[in-house]
């Protein structure tokens, strides 16, 4: 049996008139790097506050690492960053980190140096924190998160903010945590983010549970390619007979088609044994919300 | 609990320590005291003689050692800045608490596994301790005024003969404990509104209305028998000003009644009336903090 490492049951938020998280219910199984997908106000750091014990659940019920709600004992075990990290501005990313280190009971300057370097901050980590450019503060979230080795992380949107260059950096180390055995979960409103990091996925929209299951079957929706076509009738026809496309549709003056990414190269083989010939391909960039209207038939909520 | 209670009081110091207020407020503390002490030491240099409570009169020399040596002056500079003091504290409280929201850092902290109960319980001792703190260096830098004036002043002594040392520690613990209610008052305004802003503005508000509030309802006899259970005027009880208790010879010093404003309770009463705001406060504290749920940085 698979060990779950976060169970909610029902999870439901209540704001007034507004409910923010709408009966949900997830696992996330032991060293899985979990995404939570779902646009901005879907709830995500709602759900992510509930786990923390920040924010008090309406009704429902969660365990994290075999305890039930949010005992000190699960938090000591888990790192967490809840939306744009928040530090003493006064402080040093240093000594913010070694207050934290403190709160939870430790004191070991070494395991500063070595998250400092880990997330590249070992040169500023003596600088203060309000001098810190966005992404830098998202650095040093992760650090935090990653004070006392905790075997759980939950991180909420841990790239925003950043510059392309440090996406990259942050994502390859979410997934060098994932592969050292830990457990993440990963919330994020962006598909790309999600598909390159996550194995296992939720999909939530206005606080609900879309979908749940492995990101490489949930997501392959996105691998579309647009193309034209010297007769995009004939090619239409063609390509909707063929056993090595998903689906194939005409929109604006041009064929969506719905192909494995790496099998793309295909295509333009496939029609030019009937001559029709490829003039323009393009991976198309599916927006988490055509995303959420393909499967959904809704967009997202507002109540985050 | 406790032991943690204790861990976190030693971490908030160390993030506390390294911020500008305390120290400025320790700054404004010692330089109102200074200013009493220097100011009474100007005007008993300009004439030869000072005129006691009981009419007669005393050398500058005389005056000097009764009133200006150490520690009756820190006493007395006590009683005149505990009104000051009070609003010092009351500032400190509201901004230890009130930042952790504008910055968003409480959801950092209590994400790290800190308890509720004990994160808060650190801020309430950690501003009790300052308080002590303050204390201590008011009455040093008293010691050394008075060192420094007693220089000056032929036959002077620093150090007052008629000093009952048992009497001024058990001042200055009263002193310390009648600055507890406006501690939890600040600490309550602070989860209240979650906004170090204001929670001082309120505090500052709390403590000028209630003067202004009182200096009204004093000329209604009516108000007498509720005088005593309104904050300022436990407190004051509790530290007998109506009776000269904060100067060391009360009754013969011209110090007695002074710049009282209505009734006051008797000490007893209230001590027990500032121990009910405590608890009450505090209480109302915990329990907001504990049930809210707790957002985001409010940019404060």
């Amino acid at each position: 049996m698979t060990d779950i490492v976060i169970q909610t049951n029902a999870l439901t938020k209540r704001y007034g008139r507004v409910l923010a998280v709408d009966r949900l219910s997830l696992q996330v199984p032991r060293g899985h790097v979990f995404g939570l997908l779902g646009p901005n106000g879907a709830g995500k750091t709602t759900v992510m506050g509930m786990l923390l014990g920040l924010v008090r659940p309406t009704c429902g019920s969660f365990s994290l690492l075999g305890t039930d709600g949010t005992g000190r004992d699960a938090l000591r075990r888990m790192g967490a960053i809840v939306e744009t990290p928040a530090f003493y501005p006064y402080l040093s990313g240093r000594r913010n980190l070694a207050y934290f280190q403190g709160v939870m009971g430790r004191n070991d300057p070494r395991e500063l140096d070595a998250l400092l370097e880990r997330v590249g901050l070992a040169d500023r980590g003596g600088d203060a924190f309000k001098t810190y450019s966005l992404g830098m503060k998202q650095r040093l979230g992760l650090a935090y998160a990653l004070l006392g080795d905790p075997e759980l992380l939950l991180l909420d949107e841990p790239t925003n903010g950043m510059d392309p260059a440090g996406m990259a950096e942050v994502r390859d180390l979410i997934r060098d945590l994932g592969r050292e055995g830990r457990t993440i979960l990963l919330s994020s409103h962006l598909l790309n983010e999600v598909e390159q990091v996550c194995d296992s996925v939720a999909i939530i929209a206005k606080g609900r549970l879309v979908v749940q299951g492995d990101v490489a079957e949930l997501l392959r929706p996105q691998e579309q390619v647009r193309l034209r076509t010297t007769d995009d009738g004939k090619a239409l026809t063609i390509l909707t007979g063929s056993d090595e496309v998903e689906a194939a549709r005409a929109e604006d003056d041009a064929l969506v088609v719905t192909i494995a990414h790496e099998r793309s190269s295909e295509l333009t083989a496939l029609l030019s044994k009937a001559e029709v010939y490829v003039t323009e391909i393009a991976p198309l960039q599916v927006s988490l919300e055509e995303y959420f209207l393909d499967i959904t038939g809704e967009d997202g909520g507002k109540a985050e | 609990m406790i032991t943690e209670t204790l861990s976190l009081t030693r971490w908030e110091w160390f993030k506390l320590r390294r911020r500008r207020l305390p120290w400025i407020l320790l700054f404004v503390s010692v330089l109102l005291l200074q200013i009493t002490f220097w100011s009474a030491y100007a005007l008993f240099r300009v004439g030869d003689e000072v005129t006691l409570g009981d009419g007669g009169t005393a050398s500058v020399s005389g005056a000097f050692l009764e009133l200006l040596a150490f520690p009756n002056n820190a006493v007395i500079g006590l009683a005149i800045s505990h009104g000051f003091s009070i609003i010092l504290i009351m500032i400190l409280a509201a901004s230890l608490t009130g930042t952790e929201y504008g910055w968003g850092t409480v959801r950092t902290v209590l994400t790290r596994g800190a308890g509720r109960w004990q994160l808060l319980a650190s801020k309430l001792l950690l501003v009790a301790l300052l308080g002590v703190g303050a204390l201590i260096v008011g009455t040093i830098s008293m010691a050394l005024s008075s060192f420094i004036a007693s220089t000056t002043l032929e036959g002077g002594s620093w150090v007052a003969e008629s000093a009952d040392w048992a009497d001024v520690a058990r001042i200055f613990g009263k002193a310390i404990f009648g600055l507890l209610p406006y501690v939890a008052l600040g600490v309550f305004f602070a989860v209240l509104t979650t906004s170090s802003g204001a929670a001082i503005g309120l505090s500052l508000g709390y403590a000028v209305a209630e003067g202004i509030v009182i200096g009204i309802l004093a000329n209604f006899d009516w108000f007498e028998r509720f005088s005593g259970y309104v904050l300022g005027q436990a407190v004051g009880g509790w530290l007998g000003t109506t009776g000269g208790e904060l100067f060391v010879g009360g009754g013969d010093d011209g110090f007695d009644d002074a710049a009282v404003i209505g009734m006051q309770p008797e000490a007893l009463q209230g001590f027990l009336v500032s121990l009910a705001y405590i608890v009450v406060l505090s209480g109302l504290a915990f329990w907001l903090f504990q049930r809210r749920d707790i957002a985001g940085a409010k940019g404060e």
